[in-house]
């Protein structure tokens, strides 16, 4: 009877398995230097390649950035005018120089990611290129007044670094508060901002995406005053 | 209403050693995954089973209600402690029971339990089968712990060890109960003139 | 009156009792899952593992599970290495009757488009994706039109006065509002 209801099971597993095969993305991951070599076709300004050649190639090797979703994005970016995708790659070469997470891969909220669901809905080049900057601003004040707290690092990284669980907060920490900035249409002074961030991080804490510990560490210390820095601090970069 | 084998949910004692069926199996194993859906799915199949354990250990619509949405979320919440070896109807039903009894509990510290709600509208009863209405009054009227018994014996048609499985008691009491059930029954009928000799 | 008729009586009578309070059955599933939805996880699915290990449950039932599921994997593996890592199944699924085509484009493929089948023509398309635990942003294409608000969304964005469906994936599920 168990061994026939263990079958059962498993049979559903490795369904689940070899349904993978119908995904249209079940194909192998694109190799490095596959993205690499499209990115040297796409005809931009050849010190402006090597530059974002450099940042994609310690992302690759970090994990802050996936060659799945950066070969489809770079391929996206060559159907909007080119100034347009330039304005968008330099957006993302600054984080990764930066040290921030910019592609969770197929799971998450990350700024590629970010990119391709604005294209998806029809944006302009210019208005994600504009979106894709203050996700930027969020992942800078996050790390400076996370770090003011004694949250995570005061120092900055750098592309090459190993990945901390401390990226993925800042990330996630970062994204949950622009989510409630630009698309709940919440204002920094909103008290609410508080909950839906904690509760945020609590949920993804729960997925494993990050560590339980950090996550209630993080939660127990912010305020809605340190959101509200946080989100005051994204548009004002003078300040950061 | 048909009874719970008609919607495909059959949970009598000839049935009891079919494996879970696979449709059922992978729709659990959705629901360990966190898909709502597919928990969604066991809710609309088990719900009125779910129901009756509940109606029958608090004698009360609303309060039955109550308890088998409970009793589906407790489910949900602790579905990686049940054994797939097992029967999920009868892990389901101990659930149900479970929450209920606590409901019962906690009115029992609050106030009176509310009387049945069964009677409805005068004019309608006269209409239906007056017996059926004597029987409905009777078991109202059993004991509550011989209630469950009859419940998950002549309306879930399940057999005595899963009835002690889902009531947490020894076959013994179950067959016990049950017989003393309709005994009671038996005699409130003979009483109302319902029923008027003993056995034929 | 014979025993058996008694029986038949209280059968009757149980059904008639149970199948009049059914109307407030109505709409339960929707309520439950809103309500799961909206609670706290009681354990993490770490947790539950360990604690199904703790069962007595027979080694070698174990072990062969272990065995045929390792199997599975790398047959999987095999067959299709994929970005997305094995997970089981989960169903998106939208009332579309008349639909020419429909498809899911979220985040887990990177917002291509997904396509949904409608196999029996009823209107209902659906399509089972493996995935690993995450949150997930997501919005169905009828026709080619953007559909955000999924029924079974637990949380919803509005991106440019589109809305984005969100789900969480995988794991144990914790309050929003903690």
């Amino acid at each position: 009877m168990r061994i026939a209801l263990l079958s059962l099971l498993l049979g559903l597993w490795a369904g689940a398995a070899l349904g993978e095969a119908l995904l249209p993305l079940a194909s192998p991951a694109p190799s490095p230097s596959d993205v690499l070599n499209f990115l040297l076709g796409m005809g931009l300004p050849p010190e402006f390649t090597a530059a974002l050649s450099a940042a994609l190639a310690a992302g690759f090797q970090t994990g802050r950035a996936t060659t799945t979703v950066t070969l489809l994005l770079l391929q996206d970016l060559t159907k909007i005018p080119k100034e347009q995708g330039e304005g968008i790659l330099e957006v993302l070469r600054y984080a990764l120089s930066q040290g921030f997470i910019v592609d969770t891969g197929l799971a998450g909220s990350s700024m590629m990611n970010e990119v391709r669901k604005l294209l998806a809905l029809g944006r302009s080049g210019e208005e994600i290129s504009r979106v894709l900057s203050l996700r930027l601003g969020f992942l800078l004040a996050t790390r400076a007044v996370l770090a003011r707290y004694g949250l995570v690092p005061g120092t900055t990284a750098g592309p090459d670094a190993p990945l901390a669980p401390t990226d993925r907060l800042i990330l996630e920490l970062a994204w949950a508060v622009g989510d409630f900035i630009l698309w709940e249409g919440g204002s920094p002074a909103d008290p609410g901002i508080l909950g839906y961030v904690q509760g945020r991080l609590c949920r993804l804490a729960a997925l494993g995406l990050i560590p339980s510990e950090l996550s209630e560490r993080a939660t127990a210390a912010l305020t809605p005053e340190i959101l509200a820095e946080i989100a005051r601090l994204a548009f004002q970069p003078e300040r950061r | 209403m048909g009874t719970p084998a008609a919607k495909g949910v059959y949970i009598g004692g000839g049935e009891r050693r079919r494996p879970l069926p696979a449709e059922e199996l992978e729709l659990i194993q959705r629901s360990l995954n966190g898909d709502l859906e597919a928990w969604g799915e066991i809710v609309g199949r088990y719900k009125e089973a779910v129901f009756a354990v509940t109606l029958s250990i608090l004698r009360n619509y609303a309060d039955a209600e109550d308890a088998t949405q409970d009793a589906f979320i407790r489910a949900f919440q602790n579905l990686r402690q049940y054994d797939l070896s097992r029967k999920f109807s009868t892990w389901l039903f101990t659930v149900a029971a479970n929450v209920a009894k606590n409901t019962l509990r906690k009115r029992r510290r609050e106030k009176e339990p509310p009387l049945p709600e069964m009677d409805g509208d005068p004019a309608e009863e006269v209409q239906s089968d007056f017996r059926i209405e004597a029987v409905r009054r009777a078991v109202a009227e059993l004991p509550e712990n011989y209630r469950a018994p009859v419940v998950l014996y002549y309306w879930h048609g399940l057999p005595l060890e899963e009835i002690g499985e889902v009531l947490g008691l020894p076959v013994g009491t179950v067959k016990t109960r049950l017989h003393r059930a309709r005994a009671l029954i038996r005699a409130r009928l003979m009483e109302q003139g319902v029923i008027r000799d003993a056995l034929g | 009156m014979r025993w058996d008729e008694v029986d038949e009586l209280l059968r009757a009578a149980l059904a008639k009792e149970v199948e009049e309070g059914t109307r407030g059955l109505a709409g339960l599933e929707e309520r439950v899952i809103r309500e799961l939805a909206r609670r706290p996880a009681r354990r993490s699915f770490w947790e539950g593992l360990k604690e199904f290990l703790r069962r007595p449950t027979p080694r070698w039932a174990l072990a062969g599970a272990l065995a045929a599921l390792l199997l599975g994997f790398a047959l999987g593996r095999l067959t299709a290495p994929s970005p997305i890592p094995q997970w089981s199944p989960n169903l998106f699924v939208i009332a579309a009757p008349g639909a020419k085509s429909v498809a899911v484009v979220g985040d887990f493929s990177a917002w291509q488009p997904i396509p949904l089948s409608d196999p029996d023509g009823d209107g209902i398309w659906t399509a089972s994706i493996p995935l690993p635990p995450g949150r997930y942003e997501y919005a169905f294409l009828v026709d080619g039109k953007w559909v955000g608000q999924d029924p079974l969304a637990e949380e919803y964005l509005r991106t440019f006065g589109e809305y984005v469906s969100v789900r969480y994936i995988g794991g144990g599920r914790a309050d929003r509002s903690s």
